[in-house]
């Protein structure tokens, strides 16, 4: 039964998510297989909470397996029929990808293997072989989604919790991670922890999918499985995807919103611009649904950095009006759609927006000991390898490349990670630096778009890269 | 010539660097090492077993002395019939004689001289070249015989090894790991990599520093190739050896925590996984999960169930989570009509006479009933009315 719940848990979401990415991207076809696949699974397993959140906000109805079928299965049945003739006539095909030196790719093999491999044993010890042992996950996510499918409602009042303040911490809260679990269990007709524990992995390995498949687009095969690998090696996002926490959740939303955005800036064709658009409106919608941070956080300066991205296509003659006013609408009414009810619902039920804590009531001044434990935490700890000097070294070398044709990237980076650190430095947030708690988890939702921006302002200068090796083995690159 | 000059300046450095450590032996019996100067010990006579202590009121002994600079760590062997406080005593060369520097340690109960090891080099006071006085205090009441103390340093290349060793020391998963990862720390002695995690933060230094010294050094050549506007194919040149360095130490470093990681999930192999629910510990929290996971029939056959443990312990939530929809009661709340008692590690709880359950104070808490599941001595699942 577990085995069975497992596959429809997965497949029946990722049919629908991909009929869905499908009908978004159109029939002009701008994303990898691989791609659209992975943004299928993520799309499509939102969509099963999302779905069954509508309902039981708008109708009462208790969370039954019915209550979070019905969205995927009435996705499939309105879209399926559809989507055999509105599909892509095939995939988008990456430039060509010379082959790259041969000690370079052998040397990125056995990391990346090794990577895989640590990930896999780490991943299916503490996901599946191992109970629950981590804070978040036994106050929050777990038994927040044990909690709904054990009520078959989403009770706001957390066993052992004062009713009041339970609804305005911890269930405030998007329900999205819990109710995904929730789904899974009710396949199951039980809780089990595997079970529900699954779609971390699956999460980690969409992002990886996508990072791999944003760098490919615009670079090589070598090139992309260096980023991959890069994300993959980072020891802080490992221990995150390989637990059952919601920042790497967090991390796949903002990268498939982030890196859509700025791939439907580089565009210079109407039709495929507007496809990335349409797909970077819909990840952007998510983001409410994800975690608080979602919609405080990465909301705001993606759709400002969605605003300059339509100017500048429109300059360039790539959008006209009336595509620019289209585009518009593929960001709002999603967005009205995730973010319109869930607000609603927390300000019927006295939600506060903030880290369990009402943002207004953290005060404001200096705060001491908050830049030592930034230092040390960004540089001087293992979380994030050399990642943090290598980023810095790369915008003060390529600070062109940086602010011109990445700014979507850099912009998007810069604005929340320095806004983040304004916070830590005047506000009574200051705890989550100190405490290493909040700063850190903040720097993995962003990780994968960092290591895209890192990896593309490598890049840059890869011709570089390529009379170095020149010059010290005699020898041409291919690459 | 470079290479040549590079040669000697190696050869140069290795006397230095293979220099052996220090120790300097205080052997108490049946004699004095040295000149002891004591002030307040009711009793200190030497015996054949070593210095006998037995004082009423508080007490110091010290006296001169010349150590290593590399002195980092001291032995103290002495037998005592019960907890003995202490507190090492050293004075700074230059510092007004009454400046003198404390350390607390216990000598543990023991009928035959059991050694204990201080680590005073932890700490920034601790500057062995400039230590001209050393000794100990203990207070009113203490009774202990100090057969030896042993004083001992590492040279370079033992420092360097400790160094490397405890680089490559991996932390255990804990609560914190899913907040950030303390990376490698160098500390130099045997014990202080023993004890690296034992204390939070830990002592030691991030091994980064060093990393990004290397890379500072790497970046020499570049930057020499650009001061001197050597030619392209040479800037390149210098250029790579940065690259290689940072890549280098990039993977060092991915080696090394993705091998802490995987040591993490080794160990829950070896102590959850591959165990019967019987023995299974599970990282900081020991036995619970089996114990719990092995009574929770019981406790789920009530709405309501009463837990006791370690309040300091983060198990609440845990019991919290695999109990729903049974809902635990903590110490201190209304536990009447609660007729299930989940007792985890709590000395003193057990059933009286009557069959009544009694927390550690003596205090009853249930109607007469029995031990349904017996884990541990102190660690059971008690029904009232069974």
């Amino acid at each position: 039964m577990t085995a069975l719940a497992f596959l429809l848990g997965f497949l029946v979401p990722a049919l629908a998510g991909w009929l869905i990415v499908t009908r978004t991207e159109g029939r002009t076809a701008v994303l990898l297989r691989a791609e659209r696949i992975a943004l299928g699974l993520l799309f499509g397993l939102d969509l099963v909470a999302l779905g069954a959140f509508w309902i039981t906000f708008a109708t009462g109805s208790p969370l039954t397996l019915s209550t979070f079928l019905f969205a995927p299965a009435a996705t499939i049945l309105i879209l399926g029929a559809r989507a055999w003739t509105h599909r892509p006539s095939r995939s988008a095909e990456p430039p060509p990808s010379p082959r790259p030196p041969r000690l370079a790719a052998f040397l990125l093999a056995v990391l990346s293997a090794l990577a895989m491999a640590k990930i896999l044993f780490a991943g299916v010890t503490f996901l599946f072989l191992t109970p629950t042992y981590l804070d978040d996950t036994l106050d929050n996510w777990n038994l927040r989604g044990k909690v709904y499918f054990v009520d078959q409602a989403m009770t706001l009042a957390l066993p052992k919790e004062d009713p009041v303040e339970s609804v305005r911490s911890i269930s405030s809260y998007p329900p999205m991670v819990p109710l995904i679990k929730a789904w899974l269990a009710s396949l199951a007709g039980e809780w089990n922890e595997p079970l529900i524990n699954a779609p971390h992995l699956a999460w980690f390995g969409i992002v990886l999918v996508l990072l791999y498949c944003s760098l490919r687009r615009a670079t090589t095969i070598g090139w992309a499985a260096l980023g991959t690998y890069a994300l993959a090696a980072l020891p802080l996002y490992v221990m995150h995807g390989t637990n059952p926490y919601a920042d790497v959740f967090v991390s796949v939303h903002v990268f498939a919103a982030i890196s859509l955005l700025y791939h439907a800036g580089r565009q210079s064709d109407t039709v495929r611009a507007h496809a990335f658009l349409r797909l970077a409106g819909l990840a952007g919608a998510l983001l409410p649904f994800t975690k608080n941070e979602g919609l405080l956080v990465f909301l705001p300066p993606l759709l400002l950095l969605a605003g300059w991205t339509l100017w500048r296509l429109s300059v360039r003659k790539i959008l006209t009006r009336a595509d620019l006013l289209r585009t518009l609408l593929w960001f709002a009414l999603p967005l009205l759609a995730v973010a319109g009810p869930w607000l609603a619902f927390k300000w019927m039920n006295g939600m506060t927006f903030g880290n369990a804590k009402p943002f207004t009531s953290l005060g404001f001044g200096w705060q001491q000991g908050v830049v030592i434990a930034i230092v040390i935490n960004t540089f001087f700890e293992g979380n994030w390898l050399l990642l943090f000097p290598l980023l810095f070294a790369l915008l003060a070398l390529r600070w062109r490349a940086a602010f011109t044709r990445h700014l979507a990237l850099t912009a998007y980076f810069a604005v929340i990670y320095f806004g983040q650190i304004f916070l830590y430095l005047f506000t009574g947030l200051a705890v989550e630096a100190r405490m290493q708690t909040g700063y850190a988890r903040g720097l993995v939702q962003l990780a994968p778009t960092i290591v895209l921006l890192a990896t593309m302002l490598l890049w840059e200068g890869r011709e570089t890269f390529a009379d170095m090796w020149t010059a010290m083995t005699g020898r041409k690159a291919s690459e | 010539m470079i290479r040549r000059i590079a040669l000697i300046a190696c050869l140069l450095l290795v006397a230095p660097i293979a220099r052996a450590g220090s120790s300097l032996v205080m052997d108490f019996q049946g004699k004095m090492p040295g000149q002891w100067r004591t002030l307040g010990l009711t009793t200190a006579e030497s015996t054949q077993y070593g210095l006998r202590i037995a004082t009423d009121a508080d007490g110091y002994l010290m006296r001169e002395v010349a150590f290593d600079p590399d002195t980092d760590t001291v032995h103290l062997w002495a037998a005592s019939p019960r907890p003995a406080d202490a507190l090492l005593l050293w004075h700074l060369r230059g510092d007004p004689d009454d400046k003198i520097i404390r350390l607390p340690f216990t000598f543990p109960a023991s009928e035959t001289a059991q050694m204990i090891t201080l680590q005073p080099d932890r700490y920034d006071e601790w500057r062995p070249g400039d230590i001209d006085q050393f000794g100990f205090a203990v207070p009113a009441g203490t009774e202990l015989t100090v057969a030896r103390i042993e004083t001992e340093g590492r040279g370079p290349l033992e420092r360097l090894a400790e160094g490397v060793r405890s680089a490559l020391t991996p932390d255990e998963f804990r609560l914190y790991s899913i907040n950030f990862l303390w990376g490698p720390l160098v500390v130099t002695t045997p014990l202080a990599r023993q004890q690296l995690y034992a204390q939070m933060p830990p002592f030691g230094w991030s091994a980064l520093r060093l990393v990004y010294a290397l890379l500072a050094f790497a970046a020499i050549p570049f930057l020499v190739a650009v001061a001197m506007r050597w030619d392209k194919r040479s800037r390149l040149r210098a250029c790579a050896v940065f690259g290689v360095a940072f890549c280098a130490l990039w993977i060092l470093f991915d080696v090394r925590m993705g091998g802490e990681i995987a040591s993490y999930a080794a160990a829950d192999w070896k102590q959850y996984v591959s165990q019967p629910p019987q023995t299974q510990q599970l990282r900081s929290h020991g036995s619970l999960y089996g114990v719990l996971f092995a009574a929770m029939p019981l406790l789920q056959e009530d709405e309501r169930f009463a837990a006791f443990f370690d309040v300091q312990q983060p198990f609440e939530g845990v019991i919290r989570y695999y109990a729903y929809p049974s809902i635990p009661l903590w110490p201190g709340e209304d536990l009447s009509g609660v007729r299930t008692f989940f007792v985890f590690d709590r000395p003193g709880f057990g059933v009286d006479a009557e069959g009544r359950l009694h927390d550690a104070s003596g205090t009853v808490l249930s109607a007469p009933g029995k031990i349904l599941l017996q884990f541990a001595p102190h660690t059971f699942v008690f029904r009232a009315g069974a």
